[in-house]
């Protein structure tokens, strides 16, 4: 296993109302679980994958994902199990539309 | 997941079992317990460098249904194909206690049984989990099982599920013992072919168990579906809570016997019952009887007269059911044998009867194990007979009359041992009450064969278990003493159901063998021997088992004097976890028991 971690700062968008968790750990797959927390305006991510060496890749879909949400005061944790980027950006979104309609953001 | 598809046919299968749980609950009343922020995650995966999951594969909490209080679990068989490790395991055990009587459990169960990465902690799981399921019903706690995911419901979790009041299935879902893959890996692709799909759904999918009445009722692969059988078959286990009381409170029947009516004819109470174990018994001999001898499901629905039998496969749910209705073995007007009667004898070997007087030896000059360790254990004298591998009778202890119940030769239970030693332990309760029953182990574990698992072999070994917790329920005193091997599923029902197991020095207790689990784990073996030094978890044998509270104490010497001692001591409950904390090997499991058990949150 491999673990990375990720601190994107001078976000906008926060979070409000309960913890979601989407995804599975299974092959191919991954589970995200979002949650509000204050970071000071931060936005974290820690990354526990199955597949070694490709924190490169994780930087640019998480800078894409960072740059569409613009989330602050957000942990994002991630178990992995060797997803494709496109999954990877799938489950982000997924975990965000669902924290939105549950919570609603500002 | 984002809402948009919640219609009347979302797939049971396909969806997650968060999904099934918002779909299946009324709308946003679940209220998880341990959730996945908490990360109460699995202490052993680390170790094998294995992916971790929040939730460690299940879900707990409370939640309405219908708008009635119940208490939930939902595997994710996307982990680890939902197998039970120490964690997954603590968290089904503790909400087991969280329910009080009337309050009703749902379990969503998708799980291939033990997780072998944490081999032995999960094994000792289960069956923590089977005594707190069947201390629950007889609480009063109505417990049901939905099983309908891609994974199927295999190993312990299959015994599990029969522990329940009522199963409802879907025709995609498994319900049975050992899966294909292992059955092929261990007598070839003649004996089962892992991929046959049609030929497994034929021996354990939803229809066949609907068939035999081993599930209530078959609904169509549809959340809604699921929800509204859920609904009815709650309605249901109310009445039947009710009638319970009443009878508890002695305004109608007594001695066993159960009022009729059209929903509770045969069936069980809410808790177990001598009369229910005694016509489970009956409706699992008449199928071994009827249906033993037969190599193909086919030939099962076509004997039980069900035309167009082999066009069932095709049939929608609905249509199914409406076809096979008056075909099937209804579980609930299955009648069995009358009440008092005793269930007709199983044709067995030609027993040989092994007697030893105080002072007087066996008559023979090679002793076998089990006639040396009946001479250690009872110097004052027993009568234990041994009908092919299966042994019982009685030892004397002091003054005490024991009950002997066992197997010998590494037995493998099949479907044939599993009910003789059922009947054994119901002989007990009825024609000596009271009486201690000792169960002596040796087992590689459950027989590995496509007719078994046709059969339902985990119906067989539930009612086991189900005999001895019905035991202990009349007040005898169950224990266990692995004297040889103890493997897997046959241990599960037997040894592990006691109120304490005990062990000798040279016994084997496993899950599997180290290169089994090699193979299934993806792990390499010399990881695991290197881990198996020094981790209990991993590694088979006594002395781990002792650690991690499976086994209650070692038994080195001066077998009599044990057996006394541990006689004398009163029944305690389950302490298994506590002592697995205590001795240092099992320390997630106890502070998770208690941690859920003590959740109040409200609905």
């Amino acid at each position: 296993m491999e673990s990375l971690q990720f601190r994107f700062s001078a976000g906008t968008r926060r979070l409000v109302g309960p913890p979601v968790l989407v995804g599975v750990v299974g092959s191919g797959n991954l589970e995200v679980l979002l949650e509000s927390q204050n970071l000071a305006g931060a936005c974290e991510i820690d990354i526990r994958t199955q597949s070694h060496g490709f924190g490169h890749i994780w930087q640019a879909v998480l800078a894409d994902f960072h740059e569409k949400w613009q989330l602050a005061d957000a942990k994002i944790s991630i178990n992995d199990v060797g997803a494709t980027p496109a999954v990877v950006g799938l489950r982000l979104n997924q975990a965000l539309e669902s924290a939105m309609a549950q919570g609603a953001a500002t | 997941m984002s809402g948009t598809v919640a219609s009347k046919t979302r797939s049971y299968r396909e969806a997650t079992a968060r999904e099934r749980l918002a779909q299946l609950l009324d709308a946003g009343s679940f209220s998880e317990i341990l959730g996945p922020t908490e990360r109460v995650t699995s202490p052993h995966l680390p170790l094998l460098g294995a992916p971790l999951a929040f939730d460690d594969g299940v879900i707990i909490g409370r939640a309405r249904l219908g708008g009635q209080p119940v208490w939930v679990a939902a595997q994710e068989g996307g982990f680890m194909g939902g197998a039970v490790g120490e964690v997954h395991g603590a968290k089904l055990t503790g909400l087991m206690a969280c329910a009080e009587p009337g309050q009703p459990l749902l379990l969503l169960f998708e799980s291939g049984g033990v997780r072998l990465h944490e081999a032995n902690a999960g094994l000792i799981a289960v069956s923590e989990i089977m005594r707190a399921l069947l201390a629950a019903r007889q609480r009063g706690v109505p417990v049901l099982v939905l099983i309908g995911g891609a994974n199927g419901c295999f190993g312990g979790t299959g015994i599990l599920a029969c522990c329940a009041n009522r199963i409802i299935m879907s025709e995609e879902g498994r319900l049975a013992m050992s899966g294909p893959e292992v059955i092929e890996t261990a007598h070839g692709v003649e004996e089962y072919d892992a991929r046959d799909r049609a030929r497994i759904w034929r021996n354990c999918g939803g229809k066949q168990r609907y068939l035999l009445g081993d599930c209530q009722v078959l609904v169509p692969d549809q959340i809604a579906a699921f929800r509204a059988a859920a609904l009815a078959q709650l309605a249901q286990l109310s009445q039947l809570g009710q009638l319970d009381q009443a009878r508890q409170s002695g305004q109608i029947g007594k001695s066993g016997q159960r009022p009729q009516s059209p929903d509770n004819g045969a069936a069980d109470g809410i808790g177990l019952s001598l009369y229910g174990q005694t016509q489970e018994q009956a409706l699992l001999q008449d199928r071994l009887q009827r249906f033993g001898g037969m190599d193909d499901a086919l030939a099962i629905w076509q004997a039980l007269g069900v035309p167009q039998f082999d066009e069932l496969p095709m049939l929608a749910a609905d249509a199914f059911v409406a076809h096979v209705a008056r075909w099937r073995v209804d579980p609930a007007s299955f009648t069995g044998w009358p009440v008092s009667a005793p269930v007709p004898a199983l044709a067995t070997a030609v027993a040989e009867t092994a007697a030893g007087a105080a002072g007087a030896g066996v008559e023979t000059s090679t002793k076998e194990s089990w006639q040396e360790l009946a001479q250690a254990l009872f110097p004052a004298g027993f009568s234990i007979t041994r009908h092919g591998e299966f042994l019982s009778g009685t030892g004397q202890v002091g003054a005490q009359t024991v009950a002997v119940i066992g197997t010998c030769e590494h037995a493998e239970i099949g479907v044939e041992i599993a009910l003789q030693q059922a009947q054994a332990v119901l002989q007990v309760i009825r024609q000596s009450p009271g009486r201690a029953i000792l169960l002596l182990v040796d087992t590689v574990g459950q027989r590995l064969r496509q007719r078994d698992e046709r059969l339902g072999i985990n119906r067989y070994m539930a009612h086991l278990g189900k005999c001895l917790e019905l035991a202990r329920q009349h007040g005898h005193r169950v224990l266990a003493l692995v004297y040889d091997q103890a493997l897997s599923g046959g241990f599960l029902t037997s040894g592990m159901m006691a109120d304490e197991c005990y062990a000798l020095p040279q016994a084997q207790i496993r899950v599997m063998a180290l290169s089994a689990m090699a193979r299934i784990t993806k792990v390499a073996e010399p990881v695991l021997q290197e881990l198996a030094q020094s981790n209990p978890v991993f590694a088979p044998g006594v002395e781990n088992y002792w650690k991690m509270g499976g086994i209650a104490m070692i038994w080195l010497n001066q077998l009599d004097t044990a057996l006394m001692q541990a006689l004398a001591a009163p029944a305690t409950g389950d302490t298994r976890a506590k002592l697995g904390h205590e001795r240092g090997a099992r320390k997630a499991a106890w502070t998770i028991i208690e941690q859920v058990r003590h959740n109040v949150a409200p609905a």
